[in-house]
């Protein structure tokens, strides 16, 4: 009987703390927490309503080539998904260590601004890479090597792998990269909307150097 | 049976007869009959017209000066609020008589002249009355320094209301609809218009110049307007952390070492990724505002030149509601 008293009140806080939230992720998401860089960061979307984007983003139209759009499907085998997904991704894997988000993009851009717990390989590092430096990253991810030599990718992390948007190719340069040693493609998310997608909904973005 | 020809005839000299007639008016307008009495009535007319003007005038500007201390009075009261935008007085309306610089005010018109928005101020209201009955008397003729102390005494009752709403924080609608009516100004007015439009920016750069220290207020709530978190130091102890830390670190080694084997990578592409970034820290750039400052400074400094302020206040639309108010801490989008 008790339990059953309790059982509103707790329900009001969970309820009232997410009530003055206008603009949600889903209608059942307000907000998700996760960390970057050793400090915990709330992901919500901004909550003015007459909010637009009015830098870098914003821009329709770039020349092509370069800046042309892009395929949905980078290959068969790696699943494309969207920003749900990316959310799901750092909960269910990130926070548990099992999986990573790459920004396949320049440092600088990666720097300026980025999604929240994304690290940063940028995709010349691994479009050139040779087979050590290969093995190096990969271990990193998680990689063994048996003992004959061969890679076990059995515990390697999951990654979700982003660049700027559809008008950007760097995240299928970084992919060809990693394909090219063999890294598993159910291991490996395309998040195709990119960091684009990411703004355009107005979620968090963590900035590791402001311009001043 | 309607005759075709003479049917066009009859209307061919109905055209004919009234061009005729038309030439004949224009005709009998030519300068030289004209020039007789024409122009005399037209000098004479002239003289009238200065000689109507010069008493109006006078008339008009003896009545003025009666006003003068008001309108003094308001730009006082205005200037020590934070940030009104001076608007005309509706409230204050009085009556003038053409004849001698006696005016007559009606009671209760300024009876309504010091309603204030809310009902709230309707025992204000009561004193101002009854002041201004004191002042007034029950005679409606007064003479003009009674009606300029009559007025004074208004204003100032106004003025100590709006002070004190400005530290009221229930005036915070009030606040919002003078905020929403300059906005529906501002917004009326396109930029090309503005940017033609000189007095508008002048009366802009005023606003400006009048806020000053007055306008900037701390406040921390615009840290996050743009849902940009800083994460400047990458000292975390989490795995993710050293993760990244040792990707960084490999990635740094890689530039070394690999420089020039760089060259299966699309350098083209490469470079154009690089003025993206150049272009995208241009447009990024941001100013923290401090005390002392605004809009017109930080475009005089941002760019050496104040009109400037525009293109900050453009570029920060989500953070500016209006021109003339930055607060303290505020991080401003600084375009270059």
């Amino acid at each position: 009987m008790k339990k059953l008293l309790l059982l509103p009140l707790f329900a009001s806080l969970v309820w009232g703390d997410s009530s003055h939230v206008i603009v949600k992720i889903t209608n059942e998401i307000p907000y998700a927490y996760i960390t970057d860089s050793g400090k915990k960061v709330k992901i919500e979307r901004i909550q003015d309503t007459s909010n637009r984007i009015t830098d870098d983003y914003s821009k329709t139209s770039r020349p092509c080539p370069p800046f042309c759009i892009q395929p949905t499907k980078i290959h068969p085998n790696i699943k494309n998904i969207a920003e749900l997904e990316i959310i799901q991704f750092m909960q269910d894997k990130v926070s548990t260590n099992t999986g990573v988000i790459i920004d396949a993009r320049l440092k600088s851009w990666f720097e300026l601004e980025t999604i929240p717990s994304a690290i940063n390989i940028p995709f010349p590092v691994m479009q050139n890479a040779n087979r050590k430096k290969a093995e190096m990253i990969f271990k990193i991810l998680g990689m063994r090597i048996e003992k004959d030599g061969t890679w076990n990718f059995d515990r390697v992390k999951e990654l979700a792998v982003f660049c700027n948007g559809v008008w950007c190719e760097q995240s299928a340069h970084f992919m060809t990269g990693m394909l090219k040693y063999n890294y598993p493609t159910e291991k490996l998310s395309y998040y195709r909307s990119g960091f684009q997608g990411w703004k355009l909904l107005g979620l968090t973005t963590i900035v590791h150097k402001e311009i001043k | 049976m309607l005759d075709k020809d003479q049917y066009n005839q009859e209307e061919y000299n109905n055209y004919y007869q009234q061009e005729t007639q038309g030439a004949e008016i224009k005709g009998s307008a030519s300068p030289k009959e004209s020039n007789g009495k024409g122009g005399i009535f037209a000098i004479l007319a002239l003289i009238l017209l200065a000689i109507v003007g010069y008493f109006g005038y006078t008339q008009f500007m003896g009545s003025q000066t009666n006003d003068a201390c008001a309108t003094e009075d308001e730009i006082k009261i205005e200037g020590n609020q934070p940030i009104e935008v001076k608007q005309p007085e509706p409230s204050v309306q009085v009556e003038k008589e053409t004849k001698h610089s006696e005016l007559t005010i009606d009671i209760s018109q300024l009876k309504d002249a010091v309603e204030a928005p809310e009902p709230s101020t309707q025992v204000k209201e009561a004193t101002v009355q009854e002041s201004v009955k004191s002042a007034v008397g029950t005679d409606a003729k007064m003479s003009p320094e009674e009606i300029a102390k009559v007025v004074q005494m208004v204003m100032s009752q106004m003025g100590t209301t709006s002070q004190s709403d400005t530290t009221a924080s229930v005036n915070k609608e009030s606040k919002k609809s003078q905020d929403n009516e300059l906005m529906s100004a501002l917004s009326g007015t396109d930029v090309d218009s503005v940017k033609e439009d000189s007095s508008l920016e002048q009366a802009l750069l005023n606003q400006i110049d009048e806020s000053k220290e007055t306008t900037i207020q701390t406040s921390s709530a615009t840290v996050n307007s743009y849902n940009k978190v800083n994460v400047e130091d990458n000292s975390g102890e989490d795995e993710l952390s050293k993760l990244s830390g040792q990707i960084s670190e490999l990635i740094s080694e890689k530039k070394t070492t690999e420089q020039t084997n760089s060259s299966t990578v699309d350098k083209t592409y490469t470079e154009n990724l690089e003025k993206e970034v150049v272009t995208r820290e241009n447009e990024m750039r941001i100013i923290i505002v401090k005390k002392g400052d605004t809009l017109g400074k930080i475009a005089k400094r941002a760019y050496g030149n104040v009109m400037e302020f525009k293109k900050i206040y453009q570029a920060n639309p989500d953070i500016l509601n209006r021109p003339d108010r930055i607060y303290i801490g505020q991080k401003l989008r600084i375009p270059k």
